[in-house]
């Protein structure tokens, strides 16, 4: 299907390595990563190491300007904070000129609230408020009240692979001609639910994590919140909009290997790679840099290694994974990611992969370790894998070509 | 583009199989309601069946059903929806996480906790390495899906299409819910649901999935016609969309997702008069209130379709009709998320 073609023209990003696009930006090209012990809540497991945004709810509050005795989860604030920076960037103020829509992604929705208040609510009065904002769907529609958005709400929970499936889905109702604008991304704050829940899994690192080292032991998990504005060629022509990247490529796939595990030939990735290539008419050797998913779980990025050598078996473009810098931010990540995609095609830059020393045996893949500048950025492939399977691969372009 | 149901299964708090459809509706004094047990054995291996959770195995039950009355082997994409996802197994990670003190914890439930974990689970047992979405917005959940199984035949990347829509509830978050006056304090009589008097409604649960398709065959039940969804739409707008509808459409039934809760009830319009000419009926009174009943409804309405027949539980109100050709659903999540499904015979 033709259809129209779909522009990124705002971003927002708030992670542990940087409140605003831009300061991540910032500490992704000076190797300044966000990565300390848990001292967001008490934890039996406070030598777990992980990637907090260093923002109280309070403080976020203040700065979002809301009022300071609604019901908030961290992951609406967060949510909140990056959606707003990109519509911003985009210069949006009004919705009523455009078919305006908001997909957003969350994994623990308000979990991290409701672990601390999970008793309290039955019989103490004094959280109540909270418990409507447990579900994925609170984040969304706080956001969206927020912005002033109603033509379109939905919310995806696919794990790890959440946000990326929010942006693939904003594309598709663009390119119908359904929607003419979307905010799309993902938020997640970090719980005592999913820390301990990837404790129990032991694919946590204690110490720092090593994407595709040889030595890599698991993930650092994160927290944080990426968002990305798209629209129709239609609304970039009529509003002569300035735009950041032109979104050619998107594709799904399923692993259908097992729960939580992937597959050791990376099917699920595969396929999703491919299909990306597929409807974004673009040829791997185009691809000028690939953001790996590289949470450096060992199941992971062998798997994940394997499925990109099946795609480029023999000419490797330059890639990384930036999970050491902001840790796993689960539904987040491919949030946070697009944003970094973005980034690299406007800046011609690619981002360092922080802890490589030895590569995976076999699979003969380097991955870019110092910071690049100054370089002609086409088409960035970006990588997202999670539970249940579900893979989701984007490609961002560079608008004229 | 033309989107077909031609194969559909459902697991729910009533006997979804026996013909005529709810002659003997399960009658029950209760706070929340339970699926009926399907015999899971006929359709997962008993090693697994222990570790499975419920919303799991009531999902492949009703997956493997709709993908069997299609006659279809591999759908090309599985897309689900649920508003709370896997309840029991979050609950039960957390409450061993509070109660243990982050410790001695295993993974099992945690693993299954996820919203997408149904999803990925039929997949699974169908090596299914197609497309795979699942959508958590309260009362977009099912019609988010079926508008992307929509766009995914436009595109044209399928000829079937896997949708189910899934929740299930537990003792704790009904409780939970009955603090903030969501759900009845007191158990009452759930086919009496729309005639409570009190506050709340009574939550309920269930499963129904449907194998659509671009293509038309002998097993068709109808066709989805319409997909629009309304966030805080206001009376007026709501009014003025059942309006076109009715205008452009004779629809022979309206499904309305009344839960008997006044402060939520009372943002239906007067259907009867919008719908002179229809038969009106509800469905909550059946299964209780959950963010994806409207795919209950959207099966109840395949049924009414293949039948042309109106279970009398089923009605509420309205002209008594004898033939069925279109049927709407409108049902909205509180007061938050107004959706309308039409299904065309």
């Amino acid at each position: 299907m033709a259809g129209k073609r779909v522009f990124v023209t705002g971003l927002g990003a708030i992670s542990a390595i940087g409140s605003n696009a831009r300061e991540n930006l910032n500490s992704l090209l000076n190797s300044e990563h966000g990565i300390a012990p848990v001292s967001l809540f008490e934890t039996r497991n406070n030598h777990l190491m992980v990637g907090e945004v260093k923002k109280s709810n309070t403080e976020l509050i203040t700065e979002l300007g809301i009022d300071p005795d609604g019901a908030y989860t961290r992951t609406t604030l967060l949510g909140l904070m990056a959606a707003k920076e990109a519509y911003k960037h985009a210069n949006l103020s009004d919705n009523s000129a455009w078919k305006t829509g908001l997909i957003s992604a969350t994994s623990v929705g308000g979990m991290g609230e409701t672990e601390k208040y999970y008793y309290d609510y039955l019989d103490k009065d004094e959280h109540l408020d909270l418990i409507e904002t447990h579900d994925c769907a609170d984040s969304t529609e706080q956001i969206a009240d927020y912005l002033g958005i109603k033509d379109y709400l939905g919310t995806i929970s696919t794990a790890c692979s959440s946000a990326p499936n929010a942006i693939m889905m904003g594309a598709r109702l663009i390119k119908a001609g359904k929607m003419d604008r979307m905010v799309v991304g993902g938020t997640d704050a970090l719980s005592k639910f999913t820390l301990n829940g990837f404790n129990t899994l032991m694919i946590l690192d204690s110490k720092h994590s090593r994407p595709f080292d040889a030595t890599r032991a698991g993930l650092n998990l994160g927290e944080g919140a990426g968002f990305i504005i798209l629209e129709s060629e239609d609304v970039v022509e009529a509003e002569n909009k300035t735009t950041l990247a032109e979104i050619r490529g998107y594709g799904n796939a399923n692993d259908a290997h097992h729960q939580t595990a992937s597959s050791p030939e990376g099917n699920g990735a595969f396929f999703a790679m491919n299909a990306a290539f597929q409807v974004g008419g673009v040829s791997p050797s185009e691809i000028n840099y690939i953001n790996v998913h590289g949470t450096g779980t060992e199941n992971n990025d062998q798997s994940e290694g394997t499925a990109i050598r099946r795609i480029f078996p023999n000419e490797l473009p330059p890639f990384s994974s930036v999970k050491s810098f902001t840790g796993h931010t689960l539904a987040a990540a491919g949030g946070l990611e697009a944003v970094y995609s973005v980034l690299a095609i406007q800046e011609g830059c690619i981002y360092p992969n922080l802890n490589f020393k030895n590569p995976i045996e076999g699979l003969n893949m380097i991955p870019e370790t110092n910071a690049q500048k100054g370089l002609e950025i086409n088409h960035v492939l970006s990588n997202s894998f999670g539970f249940g399977g579900n893979c989701t691969s984007l490609i961002f372009s560079k608008s004229e070509v | 583009m033309k989107m077909y149901i031609n194969g559909i299964g459902c697991v729910a708090p009533q006997d979804t199989k026996s013909k005529p459809l709810f002659a003997n509706p399960v009658v029950e004094e209760v706070l929340q309601t339970s699926v009926i047990k399907p015999n899971y054995k006929e359709y997962i291996s008993p090693v697994k069946i222990r570790r499975m959770g419920k919303a799991i195995k009531m999902g492949i039950v009703a997956c493997t059903d709709a993908l069997r009355d299609a006659n279809v082997e591999m759908p090309e994409a599985i897309i689900g929806a649920t508003g709370l996802g896997c309840q029991e197994d979050s609950e039960k990670f957390l409450e061993a996480l509070i109660k243990n003190d982050e410790q001695f914890l295993t993974p099992t439930s945690f693993i299954q906790s996820t919203h997408n974990t149904v999803a990925g689970q039929v997949a699974l047992m169908l090596k299914c390495n197609a497309y795979n979405f699942t959508y958590c917005h309260r009362g977009f959940s099912f019609e988010n899906a079926l508008v992307d199984a929509e766009l995914t035949f436009a595109e044209e990347r399928a000829n079937n299409v896997l949708v189910f829509g899934i929740d299930e509830m537990t003792a704790h978050t009904r409780q939970v819910f009955q603090r903030i006056n969501w759900n009845v304090q007191e158990p009452i009589n759930v086919l009496n649901l729309l005639d409570n008097t009190t506050e709340g409604t009574v939550y309920g649960e269930g499963v129904a999935s449907f194998s659509l398709s671009s293509r038309k065959n002998e097993n068709t039940y109808g066709a989805v016609e319409l997909v629009e969804m309304l966030y805080k739409p206001g009376q007026e707008a709501v009014k003025q969309k059942l309006g076109s509808i009715a205008k452009e459409h004779s629809v022979d039934l309206v499904l309305a997702g009344y839960n008997g809760d006044q402060k939520f009830d009372q943002f239906y319009p007067n259907l009867e008069e919008i719908f002179p000419n229809s038969s009106i009926g509800a469905f909550k009174h059946l299964v209780g209130e959950y963010h994806t009943a409207s795919s209950f409804a959207l099966w109840l309405a395949c049924e009414v379709l293949a039948d042309q027949h109106l279970p009398e539980v089923v009605q509420i109100k309205g002209k008594n009709k004898k033939e069925f050709n279109n049927i709407l659903i409108y049902n909205h999540y509180n007061n938050l998320d107004h959706s309308f499904i039409l299904l065309k015979k």
